[in-house]
């Protein structure tokens, strides 16, 4: 830093004289030279500078220090947050394929198992199909059956009604004793 | 005790006492007489059976009645004994049950023929007497006509039916028909 001031106050003196040098150039032509207002301007400068450098300096300084310190560790925070995120990123990326495998593997399993629902359904359907086609043939069966049943029953019904009719019309004493001898010829049977 | 039950002892008592008397037919004959008599006078019955009147005028009227019917004495002590007891509703019952007691003493049983129509009384006759041949008993059969037998005829023996009438032939033809 020290370094720096003396550059910094040679370059000052520098300055000065290249200014006086200039004058006595401007001298030597045409020009009229640097007057004593112009001189006290240049010194007044000077001594701003001087001031301002002595004033400011450790202030500057610090700043200066600070502020590249600060950049410094924004940079490495920054180079460190940016790996964060690419990792935060990669984990991101793996979790999404493998989430998107996922979803492949279960888009696949629900196409699998819709499929073997399916075939389930439709063989439950059939079954059931089967069974009601059966039920309906016993139902049937068995419609028919009393049908031929009740029609039979009706059949005997009148025809024995009828001959009940025609034995009571026709019957006469003398059967009456023929079947009252049978009945005698039976009785032996009756012990 | 049920009706039945203390007939059955009142008549089995009464039978003790004829077969020791060796006239049990007649005592029999004799309840049969004033159970038919009870059955034809409501008046009689109203007055013997209900505890409204004295048990002595009540066996003054008996005395009276019984005189009239010629009933022996051991039947007409036997009454006063029922009407003492008040036992005069069961009377007509003691009696039926002396008539089976009656007919199991002298191995006898009673038979109902049923018939379609009527037919010569020597075919009842035959008939009486292949039941006396099939039971080994004596038989008292009495006839019925019911022409809804159609035809043939019928014999009742206590709760056994021998069935010989058309009515019950058609029967089974009918049901025969129906297993069919």
């Amino acid at each position: 830093m020290t370094k720096f001031f003396l550059g910094f106050w040679f370059g000052i003196f520098g300055i000065l004289s290249l200014a006086f040098s200039a004058n006595d150039l401007w001298a030597a032509g045409d020009g009229d030279g640097i007057t004593g207002e112009v001189f006290w301007q240049i010194i007044s400068f000077v001594l701003l500078l001087f001031l301002l450098t002595y004033f400011l300096k450790n202030p500057v300084r610090t700043f200066l220090k600070n502020r590249r310190e600060g950049i410094k560790n924004s940079l490495e925070q920054s180079a460190k947050k940016e790996e964060e995120s690419q990792k935060e990123f990669e984990n991101w990326e793996d979790k999404f394929n493998l989430l998107r495998q996922e979803v492949a593997d279960l888009h696949q399993k629900i196409s699998q198992e819709g499929k073997v629902e399916r075939k389930r359904i439709i063989a439950r359907a059939e079954e059931e199909g089967d069974r009601i086609r059966q039920q309906a043939q016993v139902v049937a069966e068995q419609e028919v059956k009393k049908a031929r049943a009740a029609l039979r029953k009706e059949m005997v019904d009148l025809s024995v009604e009828l001959a009940e009719k025609l034995l009571k019309e026709a019957t006469q004493p003398q059967d009456q004793g023929r079947l009252v001898r049978e009945y005698i010829g039976r009785m032996k049977e009756f012990r | 005790m049920s009706s039945l039950t203390l007939a059955r002892k009142y008549a089995r008592a009464l039978i003790e006492i004829g077969l020791q008397e060796r006239n049990y037919e007649a005592l029999g004959k004799d309840l049969e007489k004033m159970a038919d008599l009870i059955k034809a006078n409501k008046e009689l019955k109203a007055v013997l059976l209900s505890p409204a009147y004295p048990v002595v005028a009540r066996k003054a009227i008996t005395k009276v009645v019984t005189e009239v019917l010629g009933l022996h004495k051991s039947t007409i002590d036997f009454i006063d004994l029922l009407i003492e007891r008040e036992r005069m509703d069961h009377f007509s019952e003691i009696s039926r049950s002396y008539e089976s007691l009656c007919d199991a003493v002298s191995r006898r049983i009673r038979a109902t023929l049923v018939t379609a129509m009527g037919f010569p009384p020597e075919l009842v006759r035959a008939i009486k007497s292949q039941l006396e041949s099939s039971t080994g008993k004596e038989v008292i059969l009495s006839v019925e006509e019911d022409p809804s037998l159609i035809g043939g005829v019928l014999t009742r023996i206590g709760n056994v039916i021998y069935d010989g009438s058309l009515e019950t032939q058609l029967a089974k033809v009918k049901e025969n028909l129906y297993k069919e």
